[in-house]
């Protein structure tokens, strides 16, 4: 089997698109280009971007929250180029980005106060309903600066939320949040991304797996991959592996091989090996999950 | 889909403007500033059995009255605030730069002169109400050891006169300072203090009889209007070249007291005062062409930006050339290591400081002692303001403080490293100096030491305190313009280069500098104690 053949079927049309991106290109200024011809088009539902650290997604991210703009190609939000007239985008965008910070001295209260008056939002019960949402109503009278990691960020996806956004931008957003706030989180974004459009960004692959419709893969500025989870998975399927490694051994096949999960014995390691052929003689195939699919798009490649 | 009805631009440059303000008095530094306010309208206005006065003029003291009170204060107050407002007001856009809700306020249908108009009027409102708590003092003072009842419009009348457009322009400034790369750091703070001492000496040097001349409308701190105030009246009741005094100083008790009447307020006058302030309208918008909206390829040209890249260039043969610069092959104790490894990080980051010491050893060695002492020191201490500002509050900066005090036995000596490493940065500056001064001058050798550990402990006790390196540059900026003003004065010569220094001042500047210490100890005692 080779990489050409593990191509996803395309996925259906979005119902109605949103946003479409055409080529868009981002080259600093001192020659490295983060983002590299890149199309997409998308519709309603959640667009979970992977890809590893350098990848690009932050600045794509950034192109299409408006803050910078493509060095080629175009963002189109609906008939609109954005960077051309931004605020048809902005008027209903709401972006969370990486390590969101906060004012120190302000209270939750007087900072989310703050980010709906920039937005046009001056209802004090929808800044209270957000801060119910995000369950920071207990706290909104004290400063943030005392807050925790996982407070300060659930106050910044609801300073996103606030406007009722129809494009929603989150980076990394669940980073610094406990597993229960992880939940609460992936639930809303669910919610929202029944018929609005959301993209998210994240290295937990487990955030994706219940809630993003499509998912989109980056590397070096590229985009690799598109597909909806199923697909992916799909696309992986006759890949996924799974071996007892003598221990002696493991270092070696490590060096070789594709491992996406490994759990040591006494004398050997049960390894889980993304590969398009049997990597081992006493490998077995096993059904594949959303992290070796990613594994595999990264290394092998998938279609859109 | 939008929430909510009216959004006007108006109402945004409020949220902005206010939003600003409450931040900055929330801040610890902000307290500091008015508890120095009362403190200096306490000192400012003295006791006359001290023997001391506010005004003078041709020797005899001004009576104490609203106008004189009033007039001195205000002028006093335009000469601090021109310096010291532009370090307190001087980080609104990095604020929101290092927070990263830049990028959240870039993503919304905020404009850019919306923006920065309502930065500029919160900097504005905030310095406003640093100069109400100050003329709340003062009147006060007025009530405690005045001669005439108290006529508040007196100083309304004044206080915007003078006061209004240092704060307007001195915000504005402040704001394009910051929308300028180049300007922004610690550079942009030393140039400030060269353009303040410009925008306050040319006019005071020009200043002539005629209430209104080209000049007048570009003298922002109202050094004409101030000096033709006194001497309008002067001339005509001593008929004589009028000298007159403003500040604390030693009068003759058996002079007749003078009584000054007033300002005689006139048109041109007025749209002087106008015009002066309208020059912040040219700096607004020098800083809105500048202004990058936080958009990342226009502030660092990307993740590895030009200025890191040339600072980059710049570091790398010096960290070739110099072992000092290999923290880690260093063993010893923890609080010399701690110490050793904030001196090698100041010079990795800012490598310029290594030619900046060279070239002041270089000076010190070549220039005669006089020019030692009025000209090499002074530029010395400013380098140290810039070099030594940065040392209490990188690590917040660079959010790196949590892995530092997470290493055994960083956490406790922290704040002691930074200050041995402050004050080891400064004596490397002084070296030269030292050795010229210890052998001809032995006491203003020791002053020197005192002065560096005075500007050692200063530069981190108000860094850790304020949490900004903007307070201590401020300070220390405004400090040295004070010392430089006062040759003769031996509570003001803190390092002994105007051979005025003598054992009380010399003591005092030493005890000054135990307490910036402690200050530094505190500070540290409440980021741990928040940490938790």
């Amino acid at each position: 089997m080779t990489p050409e053949s593990l191509v996803a079927p395309p996925i259906a049309a979005p119902p109605a698109v949103a946003l479409t991106l055409e080529g868009v290109t981002k080259r600093f200024r001192n020659g490295v280009v983060a983002v590299n011809d890149l199309s997409l088009s998308l519709g309603t539902g959640v667009l979970a971007l992977l890809g590893p650290n350098g990848a690009g997604k932050t600045t794509l991210m950034q192109m299409i929250a408006t803050i910078t703009r493509p060095t080629a190609g175009r963002i189109r939000f609906g008939d609109v180029d954005i960077a051309r007239e931004p605020d048809v985008l902005r008027r209903t965008l709401g972006y969370l980005p990486q390590d969101f910070g906060v004012y120190d001295g302000l209270t939750a209260l007087e900072l989310l106060t703050y980010f709906a008056a920039l937005k046009g939002i001056h209802s004090r019960s929808r800044v209270h309903e957000m801060l119910e949402l995000v369950n920071l109503h207990s706290v909104a009278d004290r400063a943030v600066g005392g807050f925790s990691g996982g407070m300060k960020q659930r106050l910044g996806i609801a300073q996103a939320l606030i406007n009722d956004p129809a494009v929603l931008i989150v980076d990394e957003p669940t980073a610094g949040l406990d597993p229960e706030e992880r939940l609460r989180f992936r639930n809303i974004l669910s919610d929202i991304g029944f018929d609005r459009l959301v993209i998210f960004s994240t290295h937990i692959v487990s955030d994706i797996e219940s809630i993003a419709t499509e998912i989109a893969v980056m590397k070096s500025g590229r985009l690799i991959a598109t597909a909806a989870p199923p697909d992916f998975l799909r696309a992986a399927a006759g890949s996924v592996w799974e071996a007892s490694i003598p221990l002696a051994r493991f270092e070696e096949e490590r060096k070789r091989l594709r491992i996406s999960r490994s759990v040591r014995t006494d004398d050997s390691v049960h390894a889980r090996v993304v590969h398009p052929e049997r990597p081992l003689e006493e490998a077995t195939l096993v059904e594949p999950e959303l992290e070796d699919a990613f594994i595999y798009a990264l290394t092998f490649g998938v279609a859109r | 889909m939008t929430v909510g009805a009216r959004d006007t631009a108006s109402r945004r440059i409020l949220t902005i403007a206010g939003t600003d303000v409450r931040m900055r008095l929330a801040r610890g530094s902000t307290v500091v500033v008015l508890v120095a306010l009362c403190i200096f309208a306490y000192v400012l206005v003295p006791d006359l059995s001290t023997g001391r006065a506010l005004m003078q003029v041709n020797g005899h003291r001004a009576l104490y009255n609203s106008a004189t009170i009033a007039l001195a204060t205000s002028s006093l107050c335009a000469v601090m605030l021109g310096l010291a407002g532009f370090y307190l007001t001087s980080n609104t856009v990095r604020r929101d730069v290092e927070s990263r809700t830049g990028y959240v306020i870039a993503s919304t249908r905020v404009r850019n002169i919306e923006y920065l108009t309502g930065k500029l009027l919160g900097s504005a409102a905030f310095l406003a109400l640093v100069v109400v708590v100050y003329v709340l003092n003062v009147m006060a003072m007025q009530l405690l050891r005045g001669e005439a009842p108290l006529e508040p419009l007196t100083y309304l009348a004044l206080f915007v006169a003078i006061v209004g457009p240092v704060i307007i322009v001195v915000s504005a400034i402040a704001l394009m300072f910051e929308c300028f790369r180049p300007l922004s750091g610690r550079i942009g703070d030393v140039l400030y203090f060269f353009l303040w001492a410009l925008l306050l000496s040319v006019p005071a040097a020009t200043a002539t009889n005629e209430s209104s001349t080209v000049g007048s409308h570009f003298d922002v701190f109202a050094m004409s209007f101030i000096i033709n105030a006194g001497n309008d009246q002067a001339t005509s009741d001593f008929h004589a070249h009028p000298e007159v005094s403003i500040g604390s100083s030693r009068f003759d008790p058996t002079r007749a007291p003078w009584r000054f009447k007033g300002v005689t307020w006139s048109a041109p006058v007025i749209v002087a005062r106008l015009t002066s302030a309208m020059l912040a309208l040219p700096a607004l918008l020098l800083a809105w062409l500048a202004f990058a909206r936080f958009d990342p390829a226009r502030m660092n040209g990307g993740a590895t930006g030009s200025r890191a890249s040339v600072r980059g260039e710049m570091g790398a043969p010096l960290r070739g050339v110099l072992p000092v610069l290999r923290p880690a092959s260093w063993g010893g104790p923890g609080l010399l290591r701690a110490t050793l490894s904030e001196i090698a990080l100041t010079l990795m980051i800012r490598p310029a400081v290594v030619l900046a010491v060279i070239a002041a050893a270089v000076a010190s060695a070549l220039v005669p002692a006089t020019a030692l002492r009025s000209a090499v020191l002074p530029i010395i201490f400013v380098a140290l303001v810039v070099t030594l500002a940065e040392i209490a509050t990188r690590d917040r900066v660079a959010r790196v403080d949590g892995i530092r005090n997470g290493i055994i036995g960083v956490r406790a000596s922290s704040v002691y490293a930074k200050l041995l490493a402050a004050f080891a940065i400064a004596l490397a500056f002084l070296l030269v100096p030292l050795l010229r001064t210890v052998i001809a001058r032995p006491a203003d050798a020791l002053s020197l030491v005192i002065g560096g550990w005075l500007f050692a402990a200063a530069g981190v006790g108000l860094g850790m305190l304020s949490r900004t390196p903007k307070l201590f540059a401020g300070v220390a900026l405004l400090f040295l313009y004070v010392v430089m003003s006062s040759a003769h004065a031996p509570e003001f010569d803190f390092a002994g280069w105007n051979g005025a220094a003598d054992s009380g001042s010399r003591a005092a500047y030493f005890l000054t500098a135990m307490l910036f210490s402690a200050l530094a100890v505190l500070g540290d005692w409440r980021a741990s104690r928040e940490a938790h």
